[in-house]
C-alpha cells in the first residue's frame, strides 16, 4: 500500500481524498496556491506547501514546482482529483518517470480518451455503440458539410481536445453550418490550443447518463451502475442522481457489459467514467470517457457501499480490485446538488466574496462534501463550487424528500449560492416525475427566476426553506390549472 | 460582465488580501492588481502596478535599505560555497547565497543587492515552499 501521497489539487476533493488516506494510515501530503494559505486541505493534510501564486498556471498547474513538493517530502504517489492536471497524459507520464505513483489511469490511457474523436474510435471498435458521425476529426468545411448532410442535421460540431462545451456549436442546417464550424475551430484553437474538430449527431432530448468503471493491474474490471446527470447546464452538471429514473433494467444490464468489454478492451486501470446519451427510444451513444475521479462519485459511494477513493488507492497500490462483479449489488437511492457560488438571477455568474455563516446540512444519510467554513473567502481564481450536499435513501421519493429538507437546512450566508435553484428543482412536478432531459434546465429556468423577489443584497440571508416552500406552492397551482 | 460583479470581485479582492486577481467572463479578461503602497488600484489591462515585492524588496514592511530574500521555487535548501554565512557576513550582488533543489531544477538564491546579512531564515536541507522568506540583506550605502 502507498505509504505517503501528495494531492495535486485543492478545495473539497483534496479533502475528500485527506480524509480517507487518514482513515488507511497513508500520510498526506497538501499542496496549496498563496490564496490558499487557510485553506481546509491545508488545515487537514500531515504537511502542506506553497507551490505558488494565485494563478492556477503558477500553481495548481506548475509540474515542476509540483513534483518538487513531492520528492522533498519523500511522497510515493501522487492523487490529482479532479480538474487541474487529472486528466494531463504529460504529468501522469513525467509523475511515473519521477518515480512516484499515479493514482489513475496510464498516461496513454487519458492520451486517447482525452482525444474525443480518438476515443470514439477506439470505443467503435471494442463494441460500444457510438452517435453517427465523422469518421476523425476534419480540417475542412466543405468535406465536413458532405459528412453532416450524410449523417442529418441538425449535427453537433466538438472539439477534438475539448470538454466543458468550449468549442462546441449545434448546427441546424447547411446554411448556417459554415460560420458554425469555423467559429468553432477558431475557439477551439483558442481553448485548446487544438483547431480540430469532429462533427456527430445531435440529439434533440437526450439523457446523460455515466456508467462508473474500474480496472486493476490484474486485468479485472468492474462497473458501478450508472448515474444520471441530466441537469445540467452549458454542459455543467448541477445534480447527479444514482440510479437513473429513466433506465430500464435491460438497458442497464446492456450499458454494463459494454462499459466493462470497454475497460478490458483498452486494459484501463483506476476509476474511470464513461459518458453516454441516452435517447428516448432507449439506445444509447458513448460520448467520451473521463480518465479520474469524477466531482459526482458520491452517489455512486452511498449507493454501492465503497469508498471510491480508497479503491483508487488500492488499485495504485497494484492490489486487485476486491470485488466481483457478481458480487455487487446497489441499494437505495442517491441525489448530490452541486452548490455554487452562483447568481441564477445573473446567468449564473461567480459570485465570489467572504461566507459570513456556514452551517452544514446534517441528519441520517445526508452527507456535506466542502471545503468551505464560516469566514471562508471564496476566491473568484477558482472553480465556484462550494459543497456538494448528497443524501441517500431507501426510494427516490424519499431521498428527494430528503434533499428538500437538507437544502433547507443548509445556510450559507454572506455570498449567493445555487441553494434555492436546487430547492427549485427538487420541488419541480418533472423532476419529481423523473421525466426529464439535458433541456432540463434551459426549459425552465424561466419559471424559477419568475418566483424570486427582485435582485438583493447579497449579504442578505439566503433563505431557501422558505424558497422551497414558495415553490412548492407555485407547481401545486400550475399543476392545478393545467389539469 | 457589469459594474456590480466588478464591484464585488474588487471587494474579494480587497477583503481576501490579495495582490492580484484575474477573471475570465467569455472574451472579456479583467485583471486587479493591488498596490500596496498607494490603496486599492483597479487596472483593466495589462497595467503593471507596484511588484509584489516577491524576490525583491518589500517596501512596507521594512525600510528601503533592506531587502528580503525570498524563494520563488519549491524544493530542498542548501546553503552555497559559503556554508558559513551568517549574520553580519557582507556579500556581493549576484553572488550565490544557496540553492534550492527541486525535482531535475537546481536553482540558485542570489543576493539581489550587495550588503550584509542581517537575518537568516532558512536551515541547510529544509523544504522551503514558494514565497519562503530566505534572508534579509541590509543594502550597501555605495549602492544607492
Amino acid at each position: 500500500m502507498l505509504k505517503k501521497i501528495m494531492i495535486a489539487n485543492r478545495g473539497e476533493i483534496a479533502v475528500r481524498i485527506i480524509r480517507t488516506c487518514r482513515r488507511l494510515g497513508i500520510r498526506t501530503v497538501a499542496v496549496f496556491s498563496e490564496a490558499d494559505r487557510d485553506a481546509m486541505h491545508v488545515r487537514l493534510a500531515d504537511e502542506a506547501y506553497c507551490i505558488g501564486p494565485a494563478r492556477t498556471d503558477l500553481s495548481y498547474l506548475n509540474i515542476p514546482n509540483l513534483l518538487s513538493v513531492a520528492q522533498a517530502t519523500r511522497c510515493d504517489g501522487i492523487h490529482p482529483g479532479y480538474g487541474f492536471l487529472s486528466e494531463n497524459p504529460s504529468f501522469a507520464e513525467i509523475s511515473q518517470k519521477c518515480g512516484f505513483t499515479f493514482i489513475g489511469p496510464s498516461h496513454r490511457a487519458i492520451e486517447r480518451m482525452g482525444q474525443k474523436s480518438v476515443a470514439r474510435d477506439i470505443m467503435a471498435r471494442s463494441g460500444v455503440p457510438i452517435l453517427p458521425g465523422s469518421p476523425g476529426s476534419l480540417e475542412d468545411a466543405d468535406e465536413a458539410i458532405a459528412v453532416a448532410k450524410r449523417i442529418g442535421f441538425p449535427v453537433l460540431i466538438k472539439a477534438s481536445a475539448g470538454g466543458g462545451g468550449r468549442g462546441m456549436r449545434l448546427a441546424e442546417n447547411e446554411a448556417t453550418f459554415k460560420n458554425l464550424f469555423l467559429t468553432a475551430r477558431g475557439e477551439a484553437q483558442s481553448a485548446f490550443g487544438d483547431g480540430r474538430v469532429y462533427i456527430e449527431k445531435f440529439l434533440r432530448s437526450p439523457r446523460h447518463i455515466e456508467i462508473q468503471v474500474f480496472g486493476d493491474t490484474h486485468g479485472n474490471a468492474i462497473a458501478l451502475g450508472e448515474r444520471e446527470c441530466s441537469i445540467q447546464r452549458r454542459h455543467q452538471k448541477l445534480v447527479e442522481e444514482a440510479p437513473s429514473p429513466a433506465l430500464e433494467e435491460s438497458t442497464r444490464v446492456k450499458m454494463i457489459e459494454t462499459a466493462i468489454k470497454a475497460v478490458h478492451a483498452i486494459e484501463y486501470v483506476n476509476a474511470g467514467t464513461i459518458e453516454f446519451l441516452l435517447d428516448t427510444d432507449g439506445s444509447y451513444y458513448f460520448m467520451e470517457m473521463n480518465t479520474r475521479l469524477q466531482v459526482e462519485h458520491p452517489v455512486t459511494e452511498l449507493v454501492w457501499g465503497i469508498d471510491m477513493v480508497e479503491l483508487q488507492l488500492r488499485i495504485a497500490s497494484g492490489e486487485p480490485i476486491p470485488y466481483t462483479q457478481a458480487s455487487l449489488k446497489p441499494h437505495g437511492w442517491s441525489i448530490e446538488c452541486r452548490i455554487n457560488a452562483e447568481d441564477a438571477r445573473t446567468g449564473f455568474s461567480p459570485c465570489p466574496g467572504r461566507i459570513t455563516q456556514f452551517i452544514p446540512a446534517g441528519g441520517p444519510w445526508v452527507r456535506v462534501d466542502s471545503a468551505a467554513f464560516a469566514n471562508y473567502m471564496v476566491s473568484p481564481t477558482y472553480d465556484s463550487m462550494i459543497a456538494k450536499l448528497i443524501v441517500w435513501a431507501p426510494t427516490r421519493a424519499e431521498a428527494l424528500g430528503r434533499m428538500r429538507v437538507a437544502l433547507g437546512d443548509f445556510t450559507i450566508e454572506g455570498i449567493t449560492t445555487t441553494i434555492p435553484f436546487h430547492s427549485f428543482i427538487m420541488n419541480h412536478p418533472e423532476f419529481k416525475k423523473g421525466q426529464f432531459s439535458t433541456l432540463f434546465v434551459e426549459q425552465h429556468l424561466d419559471e424559477f427566476l419568475a418566483m424570486l423577489p427582485p435582485i438583493k443584497n447579497p449579504s442578505q440571508k439566503e433563505n431557501s426553506h422558505t424558497n422551497g416552500q414558495a415553490m412548492e406552492k407555485v407547481h401545486a397551482a400550475r399543476a392545478a390549472t393545467s389539469s | 460582465m457589469n459594474v456590480r460583479q466588478i464591484e464585488s470581485l474588487h471587494k474579494a479582492l480587497v477583503e481576501s488580501g490579495f495582490h492580484h486577481l484575474e477573471v475570465t467572463f467569455g472574451k472579456i479578461k479583467l485583471k486587479l492588481v493591488r498596490n500596496p503602497a498607494i490603496s486599492d488600484v483597479l487596472t483593466d489591462s495589462e497595467t503593471s502596478a507596484a511588484d509584489s515585492g516577491i524576490g525583491q524588496s518589500d517596501p512596507q514592511t521594512h525600510p528601503v535599505t533592506t531587502m528580503n530574500v525570498i524563494s520563488e521555487r519549491v524544493g530542498i535548501f542548501t546553503f552555497g560555497k559559503r556554508a558559513a554565512l551568517e549574520i553580519g557576513v557582507t556579500v556581493k550582488r549576484g553572488e550565490i547565497l544557496g540553492t534550492i533543489k527541486g525535482i531535475s531544477i537546481q536553482d540558485h538564491v542570489t543576493a539581489p543587492v550587495s550588503g550584509t546579512v542581517t537575518a537568516i531564515f532558512v536551515t541547510e536541507g529544509e523544504i522551503v515552499e514558494f514565497g519562503r522568506r530566505l534572508f534579509i540583506l541590509e543594502k550597501e550605502k555605495i549602492e544607492e
